[in-house]
């Protein structure tokens, strides 16, 4: 398909979703929503028109309706909702030879996620479920944002005093999450499974204020980590490798996480997840990674020789591996 | 030698030191919560599995004899058991696992012991370093050492509450 079908192809689903919204719509809750699915009510579309024309979504108020009747006008609406964000743009990891990563989503919120930690998210403010939606319905994985810590969370997100940038108050140093598995509930809120998987620097910020701030960051691997791809002087820039590096081992990790693995079972229902992330006993971690890190395994391990021998107290055996001559 | 190597090399040298102690003092502070929870030793202590899962194999030198934590991890490692959320995931012993890099598993340690030491720091009535504080350090050894010191906090302030016992 070119490029010529493919927008008149999304623009016509788009005028199909938007007018079907507009029949399911029209008359309920609409804060419910998403502050993306507000539209402009049609003039000639009065609501008793309307509800003469579709009785099954509008005839009665929403304490009236049933349980089915309900159900089946939030599968329209979940359907819809999908339409109108299948073509959003896509996080990327950094590309090859960078450590940036361009206008990542950022959520706002007033605690600090740690790289290696996972979470259950209730997602109910509707400037984010719009934002993870964008996300969850981009045509990528894994899915990406960035989370960073905000006293007073969305109070504080047109609040100058955190705009994103050196010399305010605000955080610039964040972790970027990526989402293991979501659900979105009969009420619009959204249940997600996140996993950190890397720390990342605010470089710029693109938009600072409400709905939500968006930004590039710069991955962020620890000092140590950084130095181990150090092959001499000529060697190339060490931070990119580290990152390059950090991509690859993130499936091993970072184990997947359902929403069912976390459904806690017998009388109590709910979510609960461990605050920390699994590594992924079946994930293999790539040749290329193996063969790159064989240096900085041997540093390490030459490093524990020197140590050993600093520190040990000759009574105790050492292991042959670990003997040194000195 | 490069002077780059040198200083890389002193790197490693100081955190496979940092990272000895830390998991010292963590199983130290373990067995004192131990004793103070449970003095009778009736139920063990939740340790989570992801993280004696970065216990080294082959440490620097021998682990201490009343050193818990290794032993556990071989029970794990033997029983294969199952852990995490709602024991649904394969215990992994990171050393197993050719190419994964000692440096990531010395970083990733090293911001998984605020899982341990936030649940207990109200005990020490010492906030010491935040979250924030501890994701914006920018080396590895930094926060192994911050940890450390948190973890000889709660380990003190243990001994002083069952000394009054």
């Amino acid at each position: 398909m070119d490029l010529g079908q493919r927008n008149s192809r999304n623009i016509f689903v788009q005028v199909q979703a938007k007018m079907l919204l507009t029949k399911i719509l029209f008359g309920l809750h609409v804060s419910l929503l998403p502050s993306a699915f507000a539209f402009t009510p049609i003039n000639n579309c009065a609501p008793e028109r309307l509800k003469s024309r579709y009785s099954l979504s509008l005839s009665a108020s929403p304490k009236d309706e049933s349980a089915e009747d309900r159900e089946a006008r939030m599968d329209m609406v979940r359907q819809l909702q999908k339409s109108f964000y299948q073509n959003e743009d896509v996080i990327l990891p950094p590309e090859r030879g960078s450590t940036i990563i361009k206008d990542l989503p950022l959520w706002r919120v007033q605690w600090t996620e740690l790289p290696g930690f996972q979470n259950v998210l209730n997602v109910h403010v509707a400037h984010y479920t719009n934002m993870f939606q964008k996300v969850i319905f981009s045509d990528t994985n894994p899915k990406y944002f960035g989370h960073i810590y905000l006293p007073g969370g969305s109070d504080n997100l047109d609040n100058p005093e955190y705009k994103l940038e050196e010399g305010t108050k605000a955080s610039m140093v964040g972790v970027l999450m990526q989402i293991a598995d979501y659900k979105q509930l009969n009420d619009g809120r959204l249940l997600l499974i996140v996993q950190a998987v890397e720390k990342f620097r605010i470089v710029e910020a693109q938009r600072h204020h409400s709905p939500y701030a968006i930004a590039t960051v710069e991955i962020l691997p620890d000092e140590e980590f950084i130095e181990s791809f150090d092959d001499g002087p000529a060697d190339g820039d060490n931070h990119i490798k580290a990152v390059e590096s950090a991509f690859q081992l993130h499936p091993y990790e970072v184990r997947p996480i359902t929403i069912a693995d976390c459904a806690m079972e017998g009388e109590t229902q709910g979510i609960s997840v461990s605050p920390l992330s699994n590594f992924d006993a079946e994930c293999k971690i790539p040749e290329k990674i193996i063969e790159g890190n064989i240096d900085a395994h041997d540093i390490v391990f030459e490093t524990e020789q020197k140590v050993g021998c600093l520190y040990l107290p000759k009574r105790i055996h050492i292991p042959h591996r670990f003997q040194c001559n000195a | 030698m490069l002077e780059t190597q040198f200083i890389s090399q002193n790197h490693s040298l100081l955190l496979v030191v940092e990272c000895f102690q830390v998991w010292i003092k963590l199983d130290e502070m373990i067995n004192l919560l131990q004793q103070l929870v449970d003095p009778n030793n009736e139920n063990a202590l939740p340790i989570p599995t992801q993280i004696v899962g970065l216990l080294p194999l082959k440490p620097y030198k021998p682990w201490p004899e009343n050193f818990a934590l290794a032993k556990y991890a071989t029970k794990l490692e033997i029983e294969k058991i199952l852990v995490g959320t709602f024991s649904k995931s394969p215990f992994v012993r990171v050393d197993n696992m050719e190419g994964y890099s000692p440096y990531r598993r010395a970083q990733r340690l090293s911001f998984m012991i605020p899982v341990l030491t936030d649940s207990v720091i109200a005990l020490a009535n010492e906030e010491g370093n935040t979250r924030q504080d501890l994701l914006e350090m920018e080396s590895t050894e930094e926060r192994l050492d911050a940890a450390l010191q948190k973890l000889e906090l709660i380990c003190n302030v243990i001994l002083e509450l069952l000394q009054n016992k």
